[in-house]
Parts: structure tokens; C-alpha cells; sequence
């Protein structure tokens, strides 16, 4: 990254969201992410992690307050220019089910690159091809070989599912990656070693990383660690 | 790669990987618009058939009475005349100089179910059905004699006779009939070749066999059935016979179609009706057509089914595939690509359908169709869909899509509300 220095990855002032009129749900008054930080962010279900993270994917529109990432300001984008800004920028990984069951580990790790132009440039820049692109990710994630390629979605344990949902996640460099509760669904042996590699192979990638995790035996792994509640207002402490 | 390019691979391994339902659907999808398009196919083809039963004639003369009636009997040999027209009025008409040629019909008699037609050797001749086409005979010839009898191709094929064979007429209708004319067999001398019309249910023998057998009948005192209006007093063969029941008229030209009518019809001697067949055929099939109307209009609804299951099946699977919009929305796909997925879905589905549908019909003619005409005398026309099957083909798919709008729509509502993360 190399306006690293300058402007932050993710920057929310004074935003706050509602699904009803006069209930928020979130109201922030100042969070920031630097460029290139690995942050962890904790904090139980109900405490507003994931309508943090649909304000930061552009799902979700502030009912007040500024959304900035990666500089842009989401709320002036319209629908599909969110849409469009995360197809580029941002990539995903989610507790389970991030495969589409229906295209190889190949295309679903190439998906990315299908609705973002930017990223199959990049991807194409690193490798010749972009199926050469996923399988070197995912070599570099652990799953390599023909046979282990050509399994279908669905023959694969979690923990690799995971993994392929990395590789997707990183393929043509996001500048953020948002993973959300991606090692709940793993054993606590396999699970550091999991966060590790999430770490590592963003790190390569040159990107942020949002980590949200109800598990804070995690949080030594990343560079910051920030609860919920301490930035959450719309949230009594019980959350 | 464009964003509807995306959407059609998507749909398509979508559709692919639940390839059982699926196919399912499409199958069903197939089989009601096949139901439909058969249906519109065989009507079409009844229709024509019925319409090409008689070609060739500018008229149908019989005793006055209904038009239908007169078509039926004459031409169907269905129902019977309720009296006969004498020799005379037959001549005189004949004898118009407008009139180019007539064929004079007598019935009243049968031969084990089958009707027996008396007629002249110009029948064979001038008869025409279809597009305009010509009697043949498989085997044979025309009858010469009084005693010969020329067969229809069904009549042939039912009874299992042969040329030679000798078969005897029963005065009267039905096989039940009171009088059988043993003194008179008649030889076969002829079996027609199939026409697909009346004319192969029918026994033909000359006018002169006709009143052979009645004479005969009366010299043995055997009563006639009654209704029955041959006359009995026949003493030569070679007489011409006192009546008829009707004649098919060729005239010289069409333009003098209604001159020659209203001269039959104010024909001062008995009272007589000249029907022209094509206005009554077609009368006749807005009577029978409403029948075929109703079973395409049943046909229509069975589509309407199908497409009421691929509205289950998209329905159904839709809470399954919340989580696959999701994935789809964190990767950058808008809600209306989620809307159109299902929409696209639903088109391939439906299209395939339809798609299948023409080729299995018309497939199917293609296969039946020697055989159709062999065994029914059916000519189904050769030749590709045609604009109603592509009509058909379209809307149904068109229909395909609107049905899945409100899945869509669920679908496209779910990803709003969901975001990226399911709640289920």
C-alpha cells in the first residue's frame, strides 16, 4: 500500500445505522483502521459486528455520519457503486458456507475476478492465467495437487473450505479483507494455525485485515485488538 | 466478462448442479406444451382432414331437408336421407348445360356394418378428395357388371377380402339387418387404395346392382325395411332405377354455382336442395370444433400447471440458496444480479422446455408418420414448427420468466435485508 501512511483504511465518524426508525443498532463517534493493520474486533453476537461490517462493505447505509474506505465515502456512492467499490476492494471470508457448491474450487476462487475488473488485472499481472492465479493461492493456502483440485465443494472438510474461501478472498490483492468469525467453525488446534495463515497470505497481499471474532485467545495474533464495546454507544453493556 | 455473462454461467452450473429437480421441471414444462402443441397439431390436421373429405364438387343435390343432413349422408355416410329424388329430376339436372359432370348416389343398403354405395363408373372417375386428388385402386378395377362390388381400403382390410371373393348385401342399415340378398352375391372386383375418408368404410356397386338386389328381394316377398324408398319393381336390369337418394354436380365454371342452385332448389317437380359442400363442411365443423377448441383451452391449462410447478421449485428452493445470494452480494453482485439469477433460471428452464416440446412433436410426426397415413389415411403435413409452435415456444418461455418474478423478488428483498450475513 503505498498511501498507507496517509489515509486510513477504514475511518467512521459519528455513524450510526437503524433497521427501525429510532432503534440504532450502531452509533460510533470515531473508529479508524490504518492501512496494513491487522485488527481484531470482538465482541459477542448482538453487539453490532455485523452491521459494522455491512457499513464497511457498502451493504449497509448510515442513517448518519461519514464511512470512509480506502478514502471513498461510501454514503455519496449510490447502490451499485458500492457494489462496484467492494467487488474491487474488498474481499470476504465468512464462518461457513462461502462456497458456491455448484463451480469447481477453481472458479470459485476466480469468482472475484468475474465481477472486478481491477482485480483480474492484478490477478493476471502475478500469474498468466487467473485459473494459475487461485491454484497458486491455494497452493499457498495448503490445497494443491489435481486430485485435491478437482474435488467437488462439498467433499472438502471445513477447514479446507475455509482455506479456499481465503484464497478467494485475497485473489487480485482486495486492499481489505473482512473476515468474519472465519475460525469458529474450526478446531482449536487447527484454528491458530489458520488465523496465522489469514495473516500471513493478507500481509503478502498488501492488505488490511478486519478479523471479528467472539474468541479473544485470538486476539495476540493481530496487530490491535478493539471490543465492540468500547466503541459501540447504541450498545447497553450487557452486549 | 460482462455481468450478464456471469449470470447465464451462474444460472447454468446452478441449474446443472440440481440437475434432478431440474430436469424434473423442464420435463414437465415439456410435456404440457407438447400436450398443447399436439393437441393444436392433430386439430389442424382434423380439420384439414374433415375439410379435404370432398374436394372437387360444386355441389350436393338431395331431397329437400337439412343441409348438414344431407352433407352427413351423402358424404359421411352418416344418418340416412328421409326420401330419395327421382330419376328424372337426376336427368334433368344432369342435363344442364351448365353441369359438366355428375355422379349419382344410392344408399340405404349395407354389407356387415359397412355402407353400400350405389353409384356409376364415373364416381371413380371424378371423385375427389383432399388436395384435388384422384380415387386409385390397390387392386383391380371399376365394376362392370351388376353384380360386381368395388371395396373400400377398410372395408378390405377389417373383413380381410380379396379380390374375387364373393359377399353379400343386407337391404337396410346395420348388421343386424332382417334381409340378406343370398340370390345376389357380388363379386369383388376392385379394393380402392386408402384416402383417409368415408370412402374407405363404403362397398360400391353399380346402380344397376342396386335395384338387382331390391328386385329380387320383392320377388321374394320380403318385406323393406322401412323408411326405405327403393322402389321394387324392377323387372330388367339394364332399367334405369326409379330413384336415387342424392348426386355430387361438377359444373363448367364456379360463376354459375348459384344459377345452377336456384334452379334446383325452385326445381317445380319435388322438392329438391342443392347444398355447396365446402360452406357446409365448414358449419358442420363449428359444430364439431367446439369439442377441439375445449381440450385446447384443457391444453392451456395444463401448461398453466407446469409453470405453476416451476413456481414451487424456485419457491422451494429458495430459502436453501439464501446464503449462495449472500456470497454473491459480498463479492460485488448487486441485488438485481440476485433478481435476475432466478429470472434467468426460471428462462432457461421454461425455454428448454418449450424447446423440447417442438422437437418431441414434431419429432413424433416425423416418426408416425408413415404409419398415420397407412393405418388412419391422416396425411400429416411435413415441415418445420411453424409459426403458432414458435408462438407458443415463446410465450411459455416468457411466461417462465414472469412466473419467477416473485421469486426474484423474495430473493432480491432476502439480499437487502441479509446483507452478508444469513439469518435463518
Amino acid at each position: 500500500m503505498n498511501a498507507a501512511a496517509a489515509t486510513p483504511a477504514i475511518r467512521l465518524t459519528d455513524a450510526a445505522f437503524a433497521y427501525r426508525p429510532g432503534e440504532p443498532v450502531l452509533d460510533i463517534a470515531e473508529f479508524a483502521v490504518p492501512a496494513g493493520e491487522k485488527l481484531f474486533l470482538q465482541g459477542p453476537s448482538g453487539s453490532g459486528k455485523s452491521t459494522l461490517l455491512g457499513l464497511v462493505g457498502g451493504i449497509l447505509a448510515p442513517i448518519r455520519g461519514t464511512v470512509d474506505v480506502l478514502g471513498e465515502s461510501l454514503p455519496r456512492l449510490s447502490v451499485a457503486g458500492r457494489d462496484r467499490f467492494r467487488a474491487d476492494h474488498v474481499g470476504f471470508v465468512f464462518q461457513m458456507f462461502n462456497l458456491l457448491p455448484y463451480l469447481s474450487l477453481i472458479e470459485n476462487v476466480v469468482l472475484p475476478c468475474r465481477f472486478s475488473a481491477a482485480r483480474a488485472t492484478v490477478a493476471l499481472a502475478v500469474s498468466k492465467s487467473l485459473a494459475e492465479e487461485a491454484a497458486r493461492l491455494l497452493a499457498r493456502l495448503g490445497i494443491a495437487g489435481t486430485q485435491m483440485l478437482e474435488r467437488s465443494v462439498t467433499d472438502l472438510s471445513i477447514g479446507q473450505q475455509q482455506r479456499v474461501a481465503v484464497a478467494r478472498a485475497l485473489i487480485g490483492r482486495p486492499a481489505l479483507v473482512i473476515a468474519d468469525e472465519p475460525a469458529s467453525a474450526l478446531d482449536v488446534d487447527a484454528r491458530t494455525k489458520f488465523v496465522r495463515l489469514l495473516i500471513d497470505e493478507s500481509a503478502a497481499a498488501g492488505s488490511t485485515v478486519v478479523f471479528v471474532s467472539h474468541d479473544p485467545a485470538l486476539a495476540p495474533l493481530f496487530d490491535r485488538s478493539v471490543s465492540m464495546g468500547a466503541i459501540n454507544r447504541a450498545v447497553s453493556s450487557d452486549g | 466478462m460482462g455481468s450478464r455473462a456471469i449470470l447465464l454461467r451462474l444460472a447454468a452450473k446452478s441449474l446443472l448442479n440440481r440437475r434432478l429437480t431440474a430436469g424434473l421441471t423442464v420435463l414437465s414444462v415439456a410435456a404440457s406444451v407438447a400436450l398443447l402443441l399436439g393437441v393444436d397439431r392433430i386439430r389442424a390436421e382434423t380439420k384439414a382432414s374433415f375439410a379435404n373429405t370432398i374436394a372437387g364438387a360444386d355441389l350436393i343435390v338431395g331431397a329437400r331437408g337439412g343441409p348438414i343432413n344431407l352433407l352427413l349422408y351423402s358424404v359421411f355416410r352418416i344418418g340416412d336421407a328421409t326420401s330419395n329424388m327421382s330419376w328424372q329430376s337426376y336427368r334433368r339436372i344432369a342435363a344442364r348445360p351448365e353441369v359438366e359432370w355428375t355422379i349419382p348416389l344410392s344408399l340405404g343398403d349395407s354389407h356387415r356394418g359397412f355402407r353400400v354405395l350405389g353409384t356409376s363408373g364415373d364416381y371413380f372417375a371424378r371423385y375427389r378428395f383432399g388436395r384435388d386428388q384422384g380415387l386409385r385402386f390397390r387392386a383391380g378395377e371399376p365394376f362392370d357388371h351388376a353384380h360386381d362390388a368395388v371395396l373400400g381400403a377398410e372395408v378390405a382390410a377389417a373383413l380381410r377380402y380379396r379380390l374375387g371373393e364373393e359377399i353379400v348385401v343386407s337391404h337396410g342399415i346395420g348388421d343386424a339387418s332382417f334381409v340378406h340378398h343370398d340370390e345376389a352375391p357380388f363379386r369383388i372386383v376392385g379394393i380402392l387404395a386408402r384416402t383417409g375418408t368415408p370412402v374407405d368404410r363404403t362397398v360400391h356397386i353399380g346402380l344397376a346392382g342396386i335395384e338387382a338386389i331390391h328386385a329380387d328381394a320383392a320377388a321374394g316377398h320380403l318385406s323393406d325395411a322401412p323408411g326405405d324408398a327403393h322402389t321394387d319393381d324392377v323387372q330388367e336390369d339394364a332399367r334405369p332405377p326409379d330413384a336415387i337418394t342424392a348426386c355430387i354436380v361438377g359444373l363448367k365454371s364456379r360463376s354459375m354455382l348459384f344459377g345452377v342452385q336456384r334452379f334446383v332448389n325452385e326445381h317445380r317437380a319435388e322438392p329438391l336442395m342443392a347444398i355447396v359442400p365446402g360452406v357446409v363442411l365448414q358449419q358442420l365443423w363449428e359444430l364439431v370444433g367446439v369439442a377441439e377448441t375445449a381440450l385446447l383451452a384443457v391444453s392451456a391449462f395444463v401448461v398453466a400447471a407446469g409453470l405453476v410447478g416451476l413456481l414451487t421449485m424456485l419457491l422451494a428452493g429458495l430459502a436453501e440458496r439464501r446464503r449462495e445470494m449472500a456470497v454473491l452480494r459480498s463479492l460485488g453482485a448487486g441485488p438485481r444480479l440476485v433478481f435476475g439469477l432466478l429470472v434467468a433460471e426460471a428462462t432457461i428452464l421454461t425455454g428448454l422446455g418449450a424447446l423440447l416440446a417442438v422437437g418431441v412433436v414434431h419429432g413424433g410426426m416425423a416418426a408416425v408418420r408413415a404409419l398415420v397415413l397407412d393405418r388412419f389415411g391422416l396425411y400429416l403435413a411435413a415441415g418445420w414448427p411453424g409459426a403458432f409452435d414458435l408462438a407458443v415456444a415463446v410465450a411459455v418461455t416468457l411466461a417462465g420468466a414472469f412466473a419467477a418474478l416473485a421469486p426474484a423478488w423474495r430473493a432480491y428483498r432476502f439480499s437487502l435485508a441479509d446483507g452478508l450475513t444469513v439469518r435463518v
